[in-house]
């Protein structure tokens, strides 16, 4: 009996684990996503974005100590995230990516080396040194013998909401319609009308806002430090790989699928184990069906 | 191909120069320089290797790692166990590299684009969770030490610096040799041909994907014998010595000098080497530094050094001309 239950805590655990890496997953790559379906550029310094999220949220957390209740410094810390990266990933489309935008080879080696500039940056403002943060929501579920944190429960529902916003926002907004036209066509949507400068900083907000709400809610759960972005950022590239790039779909498919095979690894306690079965099943994918999951194949 | 006349004396006269240079060079060098000419003279197999997978269109961002690979091959098979020869892991180090490129070629040059430069990356990082994960026999961050110098040979061992120059020097100097030859045979201009348009090379027949495969696999092949000389020249390889960091020196190397010429990246090299020298005392800020240079190269001179030497060639041809007309 004692066998039974410790394997239906452990089926839990790995369910709810599995839940909230796919919800990280597709927080963090869906941007990238967004921003190739548009702009036909891999955004390298995506994770340095991410990185930049994670530290505006613990600074807004470890400057106003006393004075605002814990978790709403935290949640205006996202919010500042969201907005100051999200500037920044505009900044990044107006200063590198539009004027190579003939040169989408260049835009992603540009990237490249913005993602070091920010490495620096963010190693001489804040330090090398690993930060942790305080228990923001101390206490957790406990759902069929699993935990679930409360800090990874919001995780969850952020990535719910955010993703389901987004798509509505693409679906039924203006806006929206102008960011899926230049999805499937570039030029022809231009001959419509969509202003393709426009739609390129709008996607590149949304884009970096994205990540630095998956740095920001992670936060707390990941050593914040300024290399936080580099040693994750070849995850979010079999994302999309896996998903067929330039879909959104495919981002949250292939997150389900990389969330719950890692899920499963880590409970052995084997992250690098995790990365190779990864990027094996990432080849695997390549080799059988190279347009993703969900790509359109082209 | 033009300027490639027979009867040009300026250019074996040039190339016998700098080979004069680089053979007296470390003699007039204190120790230090030494040191950093050696790991330049390595990083001219690096980069030119690189070079030479570019022509095919995709830029391999497993480069350094899978210099790793033939770096961890040859550590393993001279140490305590095996004790085999330098000169036999050599060419077996270029092997190992050759064969886990061609492993991940076929998946990976399945799609065009920014696929082959991301699905590399992850391989790459893949393959670095390996040396981390295997405590036996790769020794996880602490590395394999104490690797052997290169076994003597014709009574020459190579203990000091200047020996190991000299071996380093002659390996480079053939492997550059053999890729040139590569690079201006029929076989390199097909592979050329075949970025220019995939389609239209298939339409006249030419396996496209065999040509792709093959610069890949011997681009890799000559990162893994990059990585025996630099085992054998540091005599300790770890994981973090073949990180994403040195992986953005090669492809700077490959935007500051340009890719479209053989020379390109070995210009880049040589000025991105001599920043970075430079540069010493504030070792963390390097990244930035390469950083900002990356991105200034490739906003005002797309084309790299390479392209400013072709525009003055340009020039000088049209300047004789109109001299000659008058």
């Amino acid at each position: 009996l004692v066998g039974e239950l410790m394997t239906l805590a452990v089926a839990a655990q790995l369910l709810l684990n599995g839940i909230m890496l796919t919800a990280f997953y597709c927080l963090f790559a869906v941007g990238l996503t967004l921003v190739f379906g548009v702009m036909k550029i891999i955004n390298f310094a995506h994770g340095e974005l991410f990185m930049l999220g994670a530290f505006v949220a613990w600074l807004a957390v470890s400057a106003g100590s006393n004075l605002i209740p814990l978790p709403l410094l935290f949640f205006l810390g996202v919010a500042a995230a969201m907005v100051v990266v999200g500037l920044l990933g505009i900044a990044q489309e107006r200063a590198i990516f539009r004027p190579l935008r003939t040169n989408p080879l260049g835009g992603f080696l540009a990237a490249f080396g913005l993602a070091y500039i920010l490495q620096v940056s963010a190693g001489k403002i804040f330090g090398v040194h690993e930060k942790g943060m305080p228990d923001i929501f101390p206490g957790y579920l406990e759902l069929a013998g699993g935990i679930l944190t409360f800090q990874r429960l919001l995780v969850i529902l952020m990535a719910v909401v955010l993703i389901v916003s987004l798509w509505c926002f693409l679906q039924r907004t203006r806006l929206g319609r102008g960011v899926r036209a230049s999805s499937e066509d570039n030029e022809a949507a231009a001959v419509y009308g969509v202003d393709i400068n426009r739609t390129s900083a709008l996607v590149m907000f949304l884009g970096s806002a994205l990540a630095a709400t998956a740095g920001a809610l992670m936060a707390p759960s990941l050593m914040v430090e300024p290399y936080m972005g580099a040693k994750i950022i070849w995850k979010a590239f079999i994302i999309i790989i896996v998903g067929g790039m330039g879909s959104i779909g495919g981002t949250i498919v292939a997150s389900f699928i990389f969330g719950f095979v890692d899920s499963m690894i880590y409970i052995f306690g084997e992250p690098q184990l995790a990365t190779m079965v990864d990027v094996l099943i990432m080849l695997l994918v390549l080799a059988l069906k190279p347009e993703g999951v969900l790509g359109r194949g082209r | 191909v033009e300027g490639e006349g027979r009867h040009n004396l300026k250019k074996p006269l040039g190339l016998a120069g700098l080979l004069l240079v680089m053979i007296v060079l470390p003699l007039a060098l204190p120790p230090y320089q030494d040191t950093v000419l050696i790991l330049f003279t390595i990083n001219i197999i690096l980069v030119v290797s690189f070079r030479l997978i570019t022509t095919m269109g995709g830029w391999s961002f497993a480069h350094v790692v899978l210099m790793g690979v033939g770096a961890y091959t040859s550590a393993l098979l001279t140490t305590e166990l095996l004790h085999w020869s330098f000169w036999l892991t050599l060419p077996l180090g270029g092997l190992a590299s050759a064969l886990i490129a061609f492993v991940i070629s076929f998946p990976c040059l399945r799609t065009k684009g920014f696929y082959f430069f991301i699905s590399t990356f992850a391989a790459g990082e893949a393959i670095r969770q390996v040396w981390i994960r295997f405590k036996v026999p790769f020794g996880s961050f602490d590395g394999i030490g104490g690797i052997i110098h290169p076994n003597p040979i014709f009574g020459i061992d190579f203990i000091g610096l200047l020996p190991n120059y000299y071996l380093v020097l002659s390996i480079t100097l053939l492997s550059v040799a053999i890729m040139y030859r590569l690079d201006k045979s029929r076989i390199g201009d097909t592979v050329k041909v075949i970025v220019l348009s995939e389609e239209l090379s298939k339409s006249i027949g030419i396996n496209t994907w065999g040509y792709k495969t093959m610069a890949f696999v011997v681009g890799s092949f000559f990162a893994g014998v990059t990585g025996v000389l630099f085992a054998h020249y540091v005599r300790f390889v770890s994981p973090m010595d073949f990180t994403g960091v040195y992986m953005f020196f090669v492809v700077i190397c490959a935007i500051v000098g340009g890719t479209a010429t053989f020379c390109g990246p070995i210009m880049g090299l040589v000025v991105v080497t001599l920043i970075t020298e430079f540069l010493r005392d504030f070792l963390e800020w390097v990244p930035l530094f390469y950083g900002l240079f990356i991105i200034a190269i490739l906003l005002f001179l797309p084309g790299g050094l390479e392209s400013l030497l072709k525009k003055t060639s340009y020039l000088g041809k049209k300047m004789r001309m109109v001299s000659e007309e008058r």
